[in-house]
């Protein structure tokens, strides 16, 4: 190697090491000097190789059966999965909660590193032990290959869904290590987490051997493989973008805009995705992309509801200062900048965008079949928007009126519990006094009046949709005052007239 | 570079952690921030290390605000906690890598600045070491390096002297001079109030939330007190003094100590000035006539009440 050549590596290597996060460079040092990683990925290898070694050498059906490659294939990729799914998230979630303690807030939280390079870094992280175990892993499971039955395509596919399957897991257990909870309720909610992973790894593995049977090198080729690969890396990977966004407003300073990133990202792949179901329904004759569109984002803007009963009411300094001068660029930002009202504004924008998109797309597609489902579902999720409406803004008026003491922040547990009572409250009541053991007729229906859910029950529809647009106005008439000062408010500070407190 | 706090409040739930707290300090002072446990020394230090948010109130660090621009704060803010946060697995000299990589530093001026920073904290020798093998001294002098990394204009530092031998004390007195005399502003909570008063240019005094006191030490030492002390030494008979001074007006109280007599004078410098040309032009040819200062100890202990909240 001649000495410009050495130079330039060098300056390589300084530029690789200046450009890696710096949350990778702690984790994976720490994880390569951990007791507990390397034991779990030797305990990982010795399983593999116990496996393996049992079935080659103790079983007759390793040169015999058919399907001596699947079935081994099934069993490792069963393990490193398990193993993936319970140790990843799991270490990533304990270590960043650990450190964002209230008790013990870990330093570099305080340093001039930015919040999202934290969450970027501990999702990286989590990739790079990830792949460790994978990599140590790999070669046990292509040696399959040359067992019966199996081919390589199917071997790399199955390992990318897992692998990525276990990354999403990862982002999900960051947001809950993000979440400004408690222990006690952090602990409830990564047990949650537990019992959704564990659903997550038996609905994959119960695929696998389907997927297996019949072989994905084959279906490289077809349109329908790769619409159903594509669409369920599409809404995986826009949850992972949401979580992602989440994360990083849970960690940045509460005096900064956190939820314009948020906003901007959901607004974004509300657009991206409209647009490509859209296409794809008119292309493919069917309103199924639209409709699946229409209901997962309506979903997202309906639980926004919540988020924006919890956030902030009043501006601070530093979000005013980033408001425009000009009207028409304040009338814009508003709806995407941090506060309660702005938020409110931007879920019910988005999700009557997302109902008039709809509209549009059934007058200028009025003849294809189906439409009459795609317009109940909007129907349905309007319904559910107005009496999510009112139970947030229920819970967020109980709170300031009766409960001062606690924070703005816990406005959506004071809905969520509005919710559970409107619920099921009135249906108790009625089945216990009034209905008896006649409550599955159809009056019952009377008694569901509190629940958002309830739009299945056909004949009660009207009744519903009265109830809930008559409520969400009830609450608009009474917030009015409230809202009209807080739009009146939203102006860029002025640092002369307005000194520092 | 002015740090100023102003008007901070802490509520935790109806316990006021911090209640209304203001002063101010600047570049090249060393202020004693001293209180009993729970007067809200390190909830308040928190708030200034962008750690905690207020619940109403600001603290500016050379005019940039802890709550509404705290990232821009922590760049001037170096903190150093009671204790270092628990770090298995991971070495002196990685651990502080890893900081100064947070702080953005790059490539060669990073290898430059923590080398400087082990070497000025003494941690060159025991830099591979991990963090769980050190000793309670080795760990505070590795937060401090920590702290240093971006060279802040300010250090806070809460307890550092805590649970440290006399000679890691005495070391730490050492960098905390050092620190000052290249122009920090040092904040610095401790319980050993003669530690404080060694290195202190100033100190707050808080209980229950509130400050009792603040200023700087020289004043407070001698403006706290109503009363003087002090100790004369004359020529001849020293307790004919004595009973003379016994009934002399403004003198609250005397003893014989040693070769001197002790007077403890009710009121100020002034009034000290008084007993002596009394004294003088009754004839006692003195020879000494000093006060006897209070220390920090006595002040804390005259103005605080040691509640815990």
């Amino acid at each position: 190697m001649t000495a410009e050549s050495a130079l330039k590596a060098n300056g390589f290597r300084a530029w690789i090491g200046d450009a890696i996060n710096p949350i990778v460079v702690k984790e994976m040092r720490q994880a390569s000097q951990s007791r507990f990683v390397t034991a779990m990925l030797m305990t990982l290898l010795g399983i593999q190789l116990v496996a393996l070694g049992i079935y080659l050498l103790f079983s007759d059906e390793a040169t015999t059966s058919f399907d001596a490659g699947r079935q081994v294939f099934t069993v490792l990729l069963g393990v490193v999965f398990g193993a993936g799914m319970l140790f990843t998230p799991l270490y990533t979630a304990i270590r960043l909660a650990a450190e964002r303690s209230d008790a013990q807030v870990d330093l570099f939280f305080i340093t001039t590193i930015k919040p999202r390079r934290i969450i970027t870094g501990k999702l990286a992280a989590a990739t790079a032990i990830n792949s460790l175990m994978f990599s140590a892993c790999l070669p046990f499971m292509t040696l399959t290959y040359f067992l019966r039955g199996i081919d390589l395509p199917s071997i790399f596919l199955l390992m990318v869904i897992c692998f990525l399957t276990i990354i999403a897991c990862s982002q999900l257990a960051i947001f809950v290590a993000c979440m400004p909870i408690n222990r006690i309720f952090k602990i409830a909610l990564g047990l949650v987490c537990l019992i959704l992973f564990f659903i997550i790894y038996v609905a994959l593995m119960s695929s696998v051997s389907r997927i297996l049977f019949f072989g994905v090198g084959s279906q490289f080729n077809s349109w329908e493989f790769w619409q159903v690969a594509l669409t369920a890396l599409g809404v995986v990977g826009a949850l992972c973008g949401l979580l992602f966004f989440l994360s990083v407003a849970l960690i940045s300073p509460h005096a900064a805009n956190r939820a314009l990133p948020t906003r901007l990202y959901l607004t974004a792949v509300w657009l991206a995705s409209g647009i490509i179901a859209s296409v794809w329904s008119a292309r493919i004759g069917n309103y199924e992309p639209v409709d699946i569109w229409m209901v997962l984002n309506s979903i997202v803007f309906i639980a926004s509801l919540f988020v924006a009963v919890s956030e902030r009411d009043t501006l601070g300094r530093r979000v005013r200062l980033a408001i425009p001068v000009s009207w028409w660029k304040r009338f814009f930002t508003f709806f995407f900048f941090s506060g309660s009202a702005s938020a409110l504004v931007w879920a019910w924008v988005m999700i009557g965008l997302t109902l008039a998109w709809v509209g549009a797309w059934r007058k200028i597609f009025g003849s294809m079949n189906g439409l009459d489902s795609l317009g109940d579902n909007a129907t349905w999720m309007s319904g559910v928007a107005a009496y999510i409406f009112c139970y947030a803004a229920c819970g967020a008026l109980l709170r300031r009126r009766l409960f001062s003491w606690v924070g703005i922040e816990l406005n959506w547990l004071f809905g969520a519990v509005l919710i559970g009572i409107g619920a099921i409250i009135p249906f108790l009541i009625g089945v216990l006094f009034f209905l008896g053991s006649n409550w599955q007729l159809e009056e019952y229906g009377y008694w569901l009046i509190g629940n958002p859910f309830a739009w299945w029950n056909k004949p009660f529809r009207s009744l519903y949709a009265a109830v809930g647009i008559g409520g969400a106005a009830i609450i608009v008439l009474m917030c009015r005052r409230w809202f009209i000062e807080r739009v009146r408010s939203f102006r860029p500070l002025n640092i002369d007239t307005e000194p520092r407190a | 570079m002015k740090i100023e706090v102003v008007n901070l409040k802490k509520h935790f739930g109806s316990t006021r952690a911090v209640d209304d707290v203001s002063f101010a300090f600047s570049s090249g002072q060393v202020v004693g921030f001293v209180g009993p446990n729970g007067a809200g020394k390190t909830t308040t230090m928190r708030i200034l290390a962008t750690l905690d948010e207020p619940t109403a109130g600001d603290a500016l660090i050379d005019g940039v605000s802890v709550v509404e621009e705290p990232e821009r704060a922590r760049r001037l803010i170096g903190y150093v906690p009671d204790s270092l946060p628990g770090h298995r697995d991971i070495s002196v000299h990685e651990y502080l890598d890893f900081f100064a990589r947070a702080y953005s530093l790059k490539g060669a001026q990073r290898e430059k600045v923590v080398a400087s920073v082990e070497e000025f904290t003494n941690l060159s020798g025991i830099r591979d070491k991990t963090l769980n093998a050190l000793s309670k001294g080795m760990k505070q002098r590795v937060s401090l390096a920590r702290a240093l990394l971006h060279d802040p204009a300010t250090l806070i530092m809460d307890e550092p002297a805590a649970g440290l031998d006399p000679r890691a004390r005495i070391e730490l007195r050492e960098l905390i001079r050092a620190l000052s005399s290249q122009g920090k502003a040092v904040l610095i909570s401790s319980h050993i109030l003669t530690e404080l008063a060694e290195v202190c240019d100033g100190a707050v005094i808080i209980e229950h939330g509130k400050i009792l006191m603040a200023g700087r030490v020289g004043e407070l030492l001698t403006d706290n007190a109503s009363r003087r002390v002090a100790l004369i030494r004359v020529l001849g008979d020293r307790e004919e003094l004595y009973r003379e001074l016994l009934q002399t007006p403004g003198v609250e109280s005397a003893r014989l100590n040693g070769d001197e007599v002790m007077a403890e004078v009710n009121g100020d410098d002034e009034a000290l000035c008084a007993l002596l040309a009394a004294l003088v032009g009754r004839g006692h040819r003195v020879i000494e006539f000093k006060q006897q200062r209070a220390n920090l100890e006595e002040i804390f202990m005259s103005v605080t009440k040691g509640v815990v909240q």
